[in-house]
């Protein structure tokens, strides 16, 4: 069970090259997922829901890498279809070298000894008839390895995540939503992955218990060296503890760069609207909120052009027509991608 | 890092036993004063009919009481014991002399004018002179076995069926539930005919009764298949499933260590109420005459026995229906308290 030795410790610096040598652990490229709505007595699909639209970044070793977006603009599906729980519709995606969607459905299974998924809903992500201690050992078990070497794993990570190794024998039930949520840590943790998606992992939980649970997660990634993909709406989690952040909207990638930059000088108007909309703990500040108009168009049908354009204050009558290009404005030493073809590099400070 | 919420949540937990949820279950259970009525007239039942013919002076098919049917001990006054009321009817003659008419009194020991040995029986005998009771407990052996054996099949391969079918989805569970929905639409009283009819010559272990478990399996597991699908349509969506999945765990693994013991509380239900259903059924059938066949008892053939006489011999009907009825009743107040105490948002203490 020594396969991966948890003192390698790979901290990666918040200033990233963009051209600099590859030491992403994670590529997606033009990642592609949609899901057919059937109707009908034969089924037949009548629409996409095109949850995933061609969205493409990398994540770099022992990186917390943000994916944020409100609900349904997809950021969970790429979560998943990365981890290849949902199968994709097109893209690629290169883990540590190795193609995950080309890799043969057997052969999965190693793969994902070295990726794994923290769930949103520590509710219904532990089975309510498994005792914690099978659910977190099951992963040791289907790899083979059993015995006292998974006991002795599942009590170590089990106090790892802060819980009582003696409770091992307990029932979801039995747990509090904070705890449970440290039981699926542990049960991601128990296999010593490299990367870990976590899936809404603060979200569900109330406000007092979410620190507690990043901080966790912090201690975690430095004893272990791991890389996070860390999906999320709340953009005060996400600024708290990414390296880097991509924006989502509709399916779309539509901002990505490292955590300082997004937060000082966001330049698509949908993150500015976002960072806007930011609770602040001080009534006596005053902001200029922007508000935007309507809701978020259906992902079965998206608008022409850039997807943004309904909704955006800035929008043209090009942007109607003509899909912005996925680009990089960003100046010397850090990367920042945008696509919107409204925002000129080197744009002022909001 | 975390030390109140950690600290708060350790004395919660050391407060709450260590409990396996079958205990919880079974405490659980045991609310239902009815249900602990219904397991104790089962258990009672099913102890009564297993041992009962061993030690039954009588054998189930043999004619005794010279074959003549006796209502039962209706009065024995003490020390009286061998020389008993004897207070038959007229009998009926046939034209070969022997008699198929009923007492209407009481038997015990000797009759002295006929010299006839007349013995106990308990619950009398029937229109041959075979020991009712013994008769009773041997049909309740038949019963309750075959509603056992073929409740345990059906459920097993209708939740292995309804599983599948709902894992896979796709065109595997449009062919599995059209193929369900068929089986339904079939009027299963006529189907059960003639598959006993076309089944009753092909060498089924057990003869009839082997016959009526194979008919009963073919056309009963429908109902848990469909009720572990939708229960497994549910759960294979849960988030808990598909960390499973991440971990790497086969399908097989998923279906058999998550999802169906997930979907087993309704099924463990039904199947409670299943074993009444098929104990009902069965005597339905050998109440026709497609069932059990004479001259081996069963409650269901000798209800339909009685019930050719039920002016001559009212009292025969009787008790055959009651076994029934209480089995019935009984496994049926079970389920009820079983689906209560299964219930997960139930309180758990």
């Amino acid at each position: 069970m020594d396969n991966a030795a948890p003192d390698a410790q790979v901290i990666a610096s918040p200033t990233m090259h963009a051209n600099g040598a590859d030491p992403s652990i994670l590529q997606v490229e033009n990642l592609v997922k949609h899901f057919p709505v059937r109707s009908g007595v034969l089924q037949r699909v009548a629409a996409w829901v095109k949850a995933v639209d061609g969205v493409s970044f990398d994540i770099r070793e022992g990186e917390t890498f943000g994916l944020v977006g409100e609900s349904g603009c997809g950021k969970t599906t790429v979560g998943r279809t990365i981890l290849r729980l949902v199968e994709p519709t097109a893209g690629k995606v290169i883990f540590r070298g190795q193609d995950v969607f080309a890799t043969k459905r057997r052969d999965m299974k190693l793969l994902r000894k070295d990726m794994q998924i923290i769930f949103q809903d520590p509710f219904s992500s532990l089975d309510p008839r498994m005792p914690i201690g099978q659910s977190i050992g099951e992963g040791l078990h289907v790899h083979g390895i059993n015995g006292a070497a998974a006991d002795q794993r599942v009590r170590q990570v089990l106090d790892e995540v802060g819980l009582h190794p003696e409770h091992s024998r307990r029932y979801p039930h039995e747990f509090s939503g904070g705890q449970r949520q440290r039981i699926g840590i542990a049960r991601a943790l128990a296999l010593r992955p490299k990367l870990i998606v976590c899936d809404e992992p603060v979200s569900a939980l109330d406000v007092s218990i979410q620190s507690q649970v990043l901080n966790l997660l912090n201690d975690l990634q430095k004893e272990y060296g791991l890389t996070y993909l860390f999906i999320a709406h709340n953009l005060s989690v996400v600024e708290h503890i990414s390296n880097r952040v991509g924006v989502m909207y509709l399916g779309r990638m539509v901002e990505l760069t490292d955590r300082r930059e997004l937060f000082v000088n966001p330049l698509h108007p949908y993150t500015k609207a976002l960072i806007s909309a930011v609770p602040v703990p001080d009534p006596t500040l005053k902001r200029e909120r922007i508000i935007l108009q309507g809701d978020v168009p259906s992902p079965l049908n998206p608008p022409s052009g850039c997807r943004f354009h309904p909704r955006c204050p800035v929008a043209v009558e090009r942007c109607k027509r003509v899909e912005p290009a996925w680009r990089d404005v960003g100046s010397a030493g850090t990367e920042h991608w945008v696509q919107c073809d409204q925002v000129e590099p080197k744009i002022e400070d909001q | 890092m975390a030390v109140a919420e950690l600290t708060f949540g350790r004395e919660e937990l050391a407060a709450a036993q260590d409990e396996s949820q079958l205990s919880v279950v079974w405490r659980r259970f045991r609310r239902h004063k009815l249900a602990v009525v219904g397991l104790s007239i089962a258990m009672l039942l099913a102890l009564t009919c297993f041992i009962g013919p061993v030690v039954s002076p009588y054998a189930a098919n043999k004619i005794e009481a010279g074959g003549v049917a006796y209502r039962g001990l209706k009065k024995l006054s003490p020390g009286t014991a061998v020389t008993l009321e004897w207070d038959r009817g007229v009998p009926e003659r046939t034209n070969d002399d022997r008699i198929v008419a009923f007492s209407t009194g009481w038997v015990g020991a000797k009759d002295p004018a006929n010299e006839i040995e007349h013995r106990l029986y308990v619950l009398g005998t029937d229109n041959s002179g075979r020991d009712t009771l013994t008769r009773l407990m041997q049909g309740g052996r038949v019963s309750l076995s075959l509603a056992l054996i073929v409740v345990l099949i059906q459920q097993i391969l209708g939740t292995i069926i309804g599983a599948i079918s709902a894992y896979y989805g796709g065109w595997v569970d449009s062919v599995i539930m059209r193929g369900v929905d068929f089986l339904i639409t079939l009027p299963s009283l006529p189907i059960f005919m003639v598959l006993q009819v076309i089944l009753r010559d092909r060498g089924i272990p057990g003869g009839s009764i082997g016959v009526l478990a194979v008919v009963f399996i073919a056309l009963g597991w429908t109902g848990s298949a469909r009720l572990v699908r939708g229960m497994v349509l549910s759960l294979k969506n849960q988030e808990f499933a598909e960390a499973a999945r991440a971990m790497g765990a086969s399908d097989r693994r998923i279906v058999l260590r998550h999802l169906i013991p997930n979907a087993l509380a309704p099924v463990l239900v039904s199947a409670t109420l299943a074993i009444g259903g098929i104990v009902v059924g069965e005597a339905s059938l050998s109440y026709l005459g497609f069932g059990v066949q004479p001259p081996d008892p069963s409650w269901g053939n000798m209800l339909s026995n009685a019930q050719q006489l039920i002016l001559d011999q009212p009292w025969a009907v009787f008790y055959p229906g009651l076994a029934i009825f209480l089995t019935s009743l009984s496994f049926n107040f079970m389920g009820d308290a079983l689906r209560d105490a299964l219930d997960p948002r139930g309180q758990i203490r």
